[in-house]
């Protein structure tokens, strides 16, 4: 099994690219061991997604992580360098990525994100599919 | 010590993104505070021409943590517009669900962001601390990592009763759309029954039955030096609190406030919730009534009529308006009188008799909201897992009519506390909805008549030992659990741009 979790907040403008993504998702024709994922705003809440899951791709809005606006792959150490260690109610997955190896009732996935800086366009949509088609043949 | 007034801004990390609180320090004590709201909300905005059910899909997701209680909320406010009748079946699943929240609230609340502050260092001397570092420390501590996993599977229940997950919309005016089959239902009193296990094991160290002997302040000292229960967290916490002295500080105004919660099957009371609604002062408890609710913006940016009812009150963002507005947080009145809500004001006036007797004997503090959310979770598992049974194959929905023009109310208690819905249809459309949150009451501003919020009053008289790092204020701050919804949660590469500041400015 391989999921693809999109994560953000529709109502929440800056917070948009990942429901925006699932919505685009929606329409694309996935492989049948996929399952596509709309996380919202549940942060630590997602954590059952990751288990049972050889692969996990999320879809989020970054900052940071390029000198511009653009699509950017992260994964490995690049995925816990946010300083989340905390617990608030604003915990999100940069938390839950710092947790997952403790507390996966499996061992945990491989996990890579598609990260976008910036509003989300068509350029980027294309750029989004292309990583994910590419992370999906692997 | 200074006899000037200094001001300060807290820092808070784990309280929520949209929230500043300042203070004013003389002769090394609060003098005055200020709680501000910094982020404009405006949903009840995003509501206004949308469809009688949008409601129901919305307003969960203003709340990462609180969605079902906002399902709940809109899903009574249509019921209560089109006068529905709810199968008893739909509202045990309705409230399990809601229940499973307040479960994970309370202990990911308790372990995780307050009992987390009693692991740093500025403890360290104290004989405590090695115990509280061991469990509670961030990403690491025993018992900090054992509440993610407990907490994690609770909430399964929502995912099994509402067949989706996240961001569920299953409740409906008239009841809940989807049917869990016995399976199901068996799923459910399991993760329930795992849920007990690890509660009287590891957190009150004795089962529920017992703990429910526990009525007075003295039997609570009892339980807790029972030598065998030394590995539980509920005498370390109490423990800690005690020689912390967070059971002298952190009290109020001494209004507590509850609309009543969790509705009762036909036939299983009178008063009709489990959690019965109320406003109390001075062990008094007057009954409940939502014509006493206003919404003050004198201190607050927002246009319009200084007080009005929700059912009324517009939210008119004005970022420009003269005077001394400092939130974006309206202030939520009773009575035109501020009021504590939360899981304390739930217990109290529902009439638990171990928090009462404690806010009789030694008054209100920040360890007893604290030790508020062990109640609770007691007191709601063995409903749960009644109800569970309860629910049958029975009817799940009846189709309440067509929504008309009208209003309706959808009142419950939300995690943190007292959470409102007003709602006008006209035409087919929305065309007023007004949302009172828990922490609106709890960090509300001042109102016309000067009075602060709960959480201000709290924090006034306060003794602040290191200016620089006022962890005095945190605990009290933190045991409000103040969330102001959903800011933006963008991935960020390395430190995180808290909006909750520290360090003196005066």
């Amino acid at each position: 099994m391989r999921r693809i979790i999109c994560i953000g907040n529709r109502l929440m403008a800056g917070d948009e690219a990942g429901p925006a993504m699932f919505d685009r998702l929606l329409g694309e024709s996935l492989p049948e061991d996929v399952e596509l994922v709309d996380g919202g705003t549940r942060g630590l809440d997602l954590l059952p997604f990751f288990d049972g899951a050889r692969l996990v791709v999320l879809i989020d809005q970054v900052e940071g992580f390029r000198p511009s606006s653009g699509v950017v792959l992260l994964e490995g150490e690049a995925l816990q360098c946010a300083s989340e260690k905390r617990f608030d109610h604003q915990a999100g997955i940069g938390y839950l990525l710092q947790l997952l190896p403790m507390v996966c009732d499996m061992a945990p996935p491989q996990v890579r994100m598609i990260g976008i800086e910036g509003c989300l366009n068509e350029k980027k949509i294309a750029h989004c599919l292309n990583i994910l088609q590419q992370q999906l043949a692997g | 010590m200074s006899a000037t007034p200094r001001s300060i801004k807290l820092p808070f990390n784990r309280v929520e993104g949209d929230l500043d609180i300042r203070v004013e320090i003389k002769d090394g004590q609060v003098s005055d505070a200020w709680v501000s709201g910094t982020m404009f909300r405006g949903f009840e905005n995003m509501m206004i021409g949308r469809g009688p059910l949008d409601g129901l899909v919305i307003t969960p997701r203003i709340c990462g943590i609180c969605s079902t209680s906002h399902l709940h909320a809109a899903a009574l406010a249509l019921d209560h517009l089109t006068d529905a009748r709810v199968p008893d079946n739909a509202t045990r699943l309705r409230n399990v669900t809601q229940m499973a929240e307040h479960l994970q609230s309370d202990m990911r609340h308790l372990f995780l962001m307050f009992a987390v502050d009693f692991a740093h260092p500025c403890y360290q001397s104290r004989s405590f601390f090695p115990q509280a570092l061991a469990r509670y420390a961030p990403l690491k501590g025993e018992t900090a990592l054992e509440v993610v996993r407990q907490t994690r599977r609770i909430l399964e229940i929502v995912a099994i009763i509402g067949g989706q997950w996240p961001h569920s919309s299953f409740m409906v005016p008239g009841g809940i759309v989807s049917v869990p089959s016995g399976a199901d239902l068996r799923q459910c009193r399991h993760l329930v029954r795992q849920f007990r296990n690890w509660f009287e094991e590891r957190i009150i160290g004795g089962s529920m039955e017992d703990w429910g002997q526990v009525k007075t302040l003295s039997e609570l000292e009892a339980w807790c030096a029972d030598p065998t229960r030394n590995q539980a967290e509920l005498p370390l916490l109490m423990q800690i609190g005690r020689e912390l002295e967070l059971d002298k500080g952190g009290a109020g105004h001494g209004y507590y406030l509850s609309c009543g919660s969790l509705p009762l099957p036909a036939g299983e009371s009178e008063d009709g919730h489990l959690l019965a609604a109320g406003f109390m002062h001075k062990g008094m408890i007057q009954p409940w009534n939502a014509k006493q609710v206003a919404e003050d913006v004198s201190f607050s940016w927002y246009a319009g009529s200084a007080v009005n009812s929700p059912m009324i009150a517009e939210t008119l963002p004005a970022l420009d308006k003269p005077g001394e507005a400092y939130s974006w947080v309206k202030a939520p009145r009773y009575r035109r009188l501020p009021a504590e809500t939360g899981p304390l004001a739930e217990l109290l006036i529902a009439g638990q008799p171990l928090l009462n007797n404690w806010v009789e004997t030694r008054g209100e503090s920040t360890l007893v909201r604290e030790l508020a959310r062990v109640v609770r979770c007691a007191e709601l598992v063995p409903v749960m897992e009644r109800w569970l049974r309860e629910a049958g194959s029975g009817e799940c929905y009846r189709h309440p009519g067509e929504i008309k023009s009208g209003t309706g109310i959808g009142l419950t208690q939300a995690s943190r506390g007292a959470l409102g819905h007003w709602l006008r249809i006209e035409d087919g459309l929305i065309a007023h909805y007004q949302i009172i949150t828990p922490t609106s009451w709890n960090a509300s501003p001042r109102d016309e008549r000067g009075v602060r919020g709960p959480l201000e009053e709290a924090l006034v008289g306060t003794s602040v030992a290191n200016e620089n790092h006022p962890i005095e204020l945190g605990h009290i701050v933190r045991s409000y659990d103040p969330c102001l919804v959903c800011a933006v949660h963008s991935f960020r590469n390395g430190e995180a741009l808290s909006r909750l500041r520290i360090g003196v400015i005066g």
